[in-house]
């Protein structure tokens, strides 16, 4: 006859439960504390700096990368009007068709609006990416909008001025800088 | 036949044992929201007070904001550190008492010079070159022309590092 088990194998092993309390009073506290100070819109920075006129920090003088002779003649230039963008560089305007202007014709200097009165970025963009595949050493462009161009105009064009997606010969696109030292300069009158 | 449970007994069954209140869900709900609430945890404080006439611009651009003096340039105000040092005409955009061709803005160059010799002040007392930052939060629909006094007044009390506070969105 077999025996009777013995009272340790009967008895079942209570689970010893967790006392949570503590830790649910910490939670109590944080919560409340992190919803205070939570921000749920994201809020970002545009650098820019002012004209050499202005006192300018050293700081930001040297994170950018050391300045090549052409970089330092180029003064490329963005003017912002009513009409569109200009684009400008050794102190003169440039043709922004990107193709030679036929005989007895002049340059096409501006990037028009587009038909429904919008400024054509993209067209800005294509021409600023011409211009930094011709001078790579330059990362600084100087904006020079008209005095009623609104801001939320300039702070797109220094967004899109950043940087660029450029096409390998793989056909991948990686990002790349284009201008990343947008410096507003004064108005056009 | 079993006898019927006597009247002590009857009570001791209706009795139920007062059950623990479960907390391992809660502490589960608990744990996602302080994630959550860590991630968006922010250790720099800026007041952003989005209205009709403060509405900032939009931006893709991943950097940070910085603890700096803050300007607020609204379509009715300019603002330095939290207090209004100009009126703005939100139809004309022109400065209140000001000049239209005049490019500084005395009262806000009063106040800009009073924290920029304040925070030279904290800077030498902590062995560190003043940096002159400021952080600019403007309505996006005001024109260059009073964007441009901000500038210029800002350059001229020496802070020449301009940041401008964005929404930030994705590409």
């Amino acid at each position: 006859m077999a025996g009777r088990p013995s009272q340790r194998m009967r008895s079942k092993t209570q689970i010893q439960e967790i006392n949570l309390l503590p830790i649910m009073n910490v939670f109590c506290i944080l919560i409340p504390f992190l919803l205070l100070t939570a921000s749920f819109v994201q809020l970002t920075i545009v650098d820019t700096s002012l004209p050499a006129s202005t006192k300018s920090n050293p700081t930001v003088e040297s994170s950018s990368p050391t300045p090549t002779p052409e970089e330092k003649h180029l003064n490329l230039t963005v003017m912002i009007t009513a009409q569109g963008f200009s684009v400008a560089g050794y102190g003169g305007v440039l043709n922004v068709s990107g193709e030679q202007a036929e005989e007895g014709q002049k340059p096409k200097t501006i990037i028009e609006k587009m038909p429904n009165g919008e400024f054509d970025f993209d067209k800005l963009v294509e021409v600023m990416v011409r211009i930094k595949e011709a001078y790579p050493g330059q990362f600084s462009v100087i904006l020079l909008p008209e005095q009623t161009i609104q801001y939320d105009v300039i702070i797109k064009i220094m967004d899109l001025a950043r940087k660029y997606k450029k096409k390998k010969p793989n056909g991948e696109e990686e990002d790349e800088l284009l201008f990343p030292n947008p410096i507003l300069a004064g108005t056009l009158l | 036949m079993a006898f019927a449970a006597t009247k002590r007994k009857r009570i001791q069954l209706k009795k139920k044992p007062i059950e623990q209140l479960r907390l391992t869900s809660l502490i589960d709900l608990m744990t996602v929201i302080l994630i959550f609430l860590l991630q968006t945890y922010s250790a720099v404080e800026f007041q952003v007070n989005p209205s009709e006439m403060l509405h900032l611009p939009e931006s893709v651009n991943t950097k940070q904001p910085l603890e700096s003096v803050q300007m607020i340039v609204a379509a009715n105000a300019i603002v330095v550190q939290g207090k209004v040092v100009a009126e703005v005409d939100s139809a004309t955009y022109e400065i209140k008492g000001v000049e239209p061709t005049e490019l500084v803005i005395p009262n806000v160059d009063k106040m800009l010079r009073k924290e920029a010799e304040m925070g030279k002040a904290i800077a030498a007392r902590q062995n560190r070159e003043f940096t002159g930052q400021i952080t600019i939060q403007a309505h996006k629909t005001i024109p260059y022309k009073l964007l441009v006094k901000a500038l210029v007044t800002a350059g001229k009390a020496e802070f020449g590092e301009i940041k401008f506070l964005a929404y930030k969105i994705e590409e």
